[in-house]
């Protein structure tokens, strides 16, 4: 499967963060710091979970073919860290 | 789990990776402590195993900036057993982070050619499981 572009990963990006504000962070409990969201982004639907593969995996099952983007909840929502620059 | 430590002092290890058709292919990865996912990717090595995309996002690097990749879910044979793991498509190098790491025991001796370890947390040995995998 090609990579995507990083023009449409940019714009999923984009649709997700839209979706995160509007209607993760006003959901979110105290314990849900630093756990992965899911956002099905076209459809305004999402799952968290401490491990990200299961919040992607409960998602896709309930979403089956959602465009789906991965992030953290928390200050960075970026969804990993990666400090090893030779790596990309 | 066991490994080598290469002659440029990275902990080294090979890997069973199983994609959804049963394809498995043996890879080498590097042990990465600055990566707080399970595992990253050639695209390469996704598309060989006929990995189907799941989800996008975002990594940032060091330096502040940001790294946009597709994500998969792939079976990597580790601690006697197949776990699937959200594996990000990037770079050209296999890295295995922290998040694959949670629950285990590193033990590297940092010296070339020197042991790599990693065992369940509490396991008293480490089991030599690489060549054993479930038919």
């Amino acid at each position: 499967m090609p990579a995507t572009p990083q023009a449409v990963l940019a714009e999923d990006e984009r649709r997700a963060v839209e979706v995160y504000e509007r209607l993760v962070r006003p959901a979110l409990r105290p314990d849900d710091e630093g756990k992965f969201v899911a956002i099905a982004f076209e459809l305004g639907d999402f799952e968290i979970d401490a491990d990200d593969h299961t919040a992607t995996e409960r998602l896709l099952a309930r979403r089956p073919g959602a465009r789906v983007w991965l992030m953290r909840t928390g200050r960075d929502t970026a969804a990993y860290r990666l400090r090893r620059a030779g790596a990309t | 789990m066991t490994g080598t430590v290469t002659a440029g002092l990275e902990a080294a290890l090979k890997l069973s990776l199983r994609g959804p058709s049963g394809t498995v292919v043996e890879v080498d990865a590097i042990i990465d402590s600055g990566y707080t996912g399970s595992l990253t990717l050639p695209d390469v090595i996704a598309t060989a195993l006929g990995l189907t995309r799941r989800t996008g996002g975002r990594a940032v690097l060091a330096d502040g900036s940001a790294l946009l990749f597709d994500s998969y879910s792939v079976e990597v044979w580790w601690h006697r057993s197949w776990r699937k793991v959200a594996a990000s498509a990037f770079g050209t190098e296999i890295l295995v982070g922290m998040r694959l790491l949670e629950g285990s025991e590193v033990r590297i001796a940092v010296v070339a050619s020197g042991a790599v370890e990693i065992v369940p947390l509490g396991a008293p040995t480490a089991p030599h499981d690489n060549a054993v995998q479930p038919q």
